[in-house]
């Protein structure tokens, strides 16, 4: 198994635990009582704003990786 | 409700065979045919055999429609067969960047009309959510998503049709244990009608299906993901062909068009297949497979449908243990 290989199965572990933990902010933010659309359009907001950052982050630390892997590599065929 | 599935499902992996067979030749002889870009000499191949794989769907769905009455396969049907027909069209006369995800909207909206969606999706952690407000635009932006995902993930030979079956037939038991058998029918109908497809597009392929086909195939994922309300664990399952739409979008700034985009991801050398060197060539998920060292072809579509493989054990998995139902 070389790095490329470890590297694709980061970034699928990463983006499902990316999933998990956005719904588990998600969770969080609903077990608040209060009700009603502004309130539940705010945690929308939230809830993507958290989700947009947490991807933007994801992004950046599989580009890091890949740039790392990628012009490191042994090379040739 | 299981016999009139078999019986579906035979219908379509037959219709899709004999029209896979009635199709080629005639394409051939009309020069309908596309270079492999990827294979040394750019042999020619067929294309698009979209609608070799959508005609037994939608046969297959009107038959089980009949037997059963079940409206939600004529309903994926018929929404699906909106991104066909787009598909098409960008097979034609290819599409702006900016319009073909836009035009992937309107099966969401056809979904709407011919089916009584319920807008209460299974989330993993949250149990079952109540999104009457906000659901119909994720529920637009999961078409969309769905169907370009899959469209960007169609471009090694047998890449698309092996990772969406590793990715969801481990998606099966969690339909079954939802009692959704009409998505279930849906799912395994469209399996069926991509068999003849997946067994000439692998390694080395013998036809392209086109965007009439990848569209298809995501719209139709999207749709059977949305009547069962399971849309964030099919989202899960198809993590592999998220993680590649999302890298190239976010690597390119923005939609862009293929011809626009000045770097390849990938670079070639006689059949192999290597990430591009230059630091500011985009990022997809073949780049990043074959960051390290080059592969085949072959190589590398195994590896992704292993990726896919795993997502969809993990969708399954979190289905199961994670999601309060």
């Amino acid at each position: 198994m070389d790095r490329g290989t470890i590297l694709s199965l980061y970034t699928v572990i990463s983006g499902w635990l990316l999933i998990i933990m956005a719904l588990f902010l998600t969770k969080l933010i609903l077990s608040s009582d209060q009700e009603g659309f502004l309130i539940s359009a705010l945690y929308v907001f939230i809830g993507l704003a958290a989700l947009i950052s947490a991807l933007s982050l994801w992004y950046m630390s599989v580009r890091e990786l890949f740039l790392r892997v990628k012009l490191n590599g042994p090379g040739g065929t | 409700m299981l016999a009139e599935i078999a019986i579906a499902s035979s219908l379509a992996a037959l219709s899709s065979e004999l029209l896979h067979r009635a199709m080629i030749p005639r394409y051939v002889k009309r020069g309908l045919l596309s270079e492999d870009v990827h294979k040394p000499g750019r042999p020619k191949v067929p294309e698009p055999l979209g609608p070799a794989v959508y005609l037994p769907f939608l046969i297959s769905s009107l038959l089980f429609y009949t037997l059963t009455g079940e409206i939600a396969a004529i309903a994926v049907a018929s929404s699906s067969g909106l991104a066909f027909l787009i598909g098409l069209l960008d097979d034609i006369s290819p599409l702006g960047p900016k319009t073909k995800p836009l035009l992937l909207i309107l099966p969401a909206i056809v979904l709407i009309a011919v089916y009584q969606i319920t807008p209460r999706p299974y989330l993993p952690i949250v149990g079952r959510a109540r999104l009457y407000y906000v659901y119909w635009l994720i529920m637009l932006a999961i078409f969309t998503v769905f169907s370009n995902a899959v469209n960007m993930m169609d471009s090694l030979n047998g890449m698309m049709p092996l990772s969406i079956y590793a990715s969801t037939i481990p998606l099966i038991p969690a339909l079954i244990s939802l009692g959704r058998l009409d998505a279930l029918a849906s799912l395994l109908i469209l399996h069926s009608s991509l068999l003849p497809y997946c067994i000439r597009n692998k390694y080395p392929a013998k036809v392209f299906g086109g965007d009439s086909n990848s569209l298809f195939v995501g719209s139709a994922l999207a749709s059977i993901s949305v009547i069962s309300n399971t849309e964030a664990i099919f989202g899960i399952a198809l993590i592999p062909f998220l993680v590649s739409g999302f890298s190239i979008i976010a690597s390119v700034g923005g939609f862009k068009e293929r011809r626009q985009i000045e770097r390849r991801p990938v670079i070639l050398n006689d059949g192999m297949i290597r990430a591009n060197p230059d630091p500011k060539a985009p990022i997809s998920l073949i780049a990043i497979i074959t960051s390290e060292k080059w592969k085949g072809e072959a190589d590398i579509v195994r590896e992704a449908a292993t990726l896919s493989l795993i997502s969809g054990i993990l969708a399954s998995l979190t289905f199961f243990l994670l999601t309060p139902h």
